[in-house]
């Protein structure tokens, strides 16, 4: 904890902040019962985005003689690409299960809600460092192997690195205000 | 971001069917590239949907095929090593599997050289169960000229 025994430099920090600064990018999908869907969250123009981190919940309903129940069994499997080239980042589709923490989580629209196993917690991000570019897209192609909807949140934690472009015009933006 | 010009994370998944006491995963690495080995998480059943124990003890064993390099002493029992493994799951007859998430894994840290394979050898399934093991390899894809 360096910032608690050495002074705290504003300036520096403003400086740093406004080149890069702790960013996260959400997707979040919901896939329709026996069928791929593909859920994307676009890197916006201001720069570059570096992820170092991925968590990610989902639903596990299925239906029980026309009644939507959570089984806790994972039926959905997905591939991350990165649209910039479209560039495979998996080389296939992966169970969620496997790579995303907290993973379950429980859902309003089962018939047990009120007595389904309440969902995970947050336990262990996995590393995953990889750099986006500015303005591709992230996309998630995720297949649901159930008969009945399911839902997924899937985070990238890193942070934005800002764009010359983008710098330039903040740098002459100050100069007009001046 | 210099750093990451060089390499880019690439997730390998294979599910394999057990149906002999030893099976084999089997990778082939884009020619061109180096494959940095940073986690294996793998998920198999312990129980059945009827709630009957299985109780594998699946061994693994890393091996970078064509340079016959085996980088452990003996065959590592998955459950020491990598999740979410057993924990809690059962088999529908769809062989899926409950959702139970990662919660840890050991860092292998294993460089597989261009042009060779990564295989990893199975042991434990007892002729009966279980009948699937999922696993995943988390690592990074490093160009050979980097």
């Amino acid at each position: 904890m360096d910032h608690l025994i050495e002074k705290v430099d504003p300036g520096a920090i403003m400086d740093l902040q406004r080149d890069q600064y702790a960013e996260r990018l959400l997707i979040t999908d919901t896939v329709p019962a026996g069928q791929p869907h593909t859920g994307s969250v676009t890197v916006s123009n201001l720069g570059g985005f570096m992820c170092q981190f991925i968590t990610g919940s989902f639903t596990t309903l299925a239906l029980n003689v026309a009644a939507i129940v959570d089984t806790g069994v994972n039926y959905l499997s997905g591939q991350l690409r990165d649209g910039n080239g479209d560039k495979r980042l998996f080389n296939a589709r992966i169970p969620l299960h496997l790579f995303l923490s907290p993973g379950r989580r429980k859902d309003a629209t089962s018939t047990g809600v009120l007595t389904d196993p309440v969902g995970n917690n947050l336990f262990y991000p996995i590393a995953f460092e990889y750099f986006f570019p500015a303005s591709t897209q992230i996309l998630f192609d995720v297949n649901n192997v159930s008969d009945a909807d399911n839902y997924y949140e899937l985070m990238f934690h890193g942070f934005r690195v800002m764009s010359e472009t983008t710098l330039a015009g903040r740098a002459s933006n100050e100069l007009q205000i001046v | 971001m210099d750093v990451m010009k060089e390499r880019q994370p690439y997730f390998i998944y294979q599910r394999l069917t057990l149906a002999h006491p030893t099976e084999y995963f089997l990778e082939y690495v884009n020619q061109g590239f180096y494959y940095l080995l940073r986690d294996i998480y793998v998920s198999y059943p312990e129980l059945d949907a009827a709630g009957a124990t299985f109780g594998p003890e699946l061994r693994f064993e890393l091996k970078q095929k064509a340079q016959d390099i085996i980088p452990q002493d003996v065959p590592l029992p998955f459950r020491l090593c990598c999740t979410p493994g057993n924990d809690g799951i059962q088999a529908t007859a769809a062989n899926l599997l409950t959702a139970q998430p990662p919660k840890y894994n050991k860092m292998f840290n294993i460089i597989y050289p261009e042009k060779d394979n990564i295989e990893i050898k199975i042991t434990g399934q007892n002729l009966t169960t279980p009948t699937v093991v999922d696993i995943m390899l988390n690592g990074y894809l490093i160009p050979a000229d980097g």
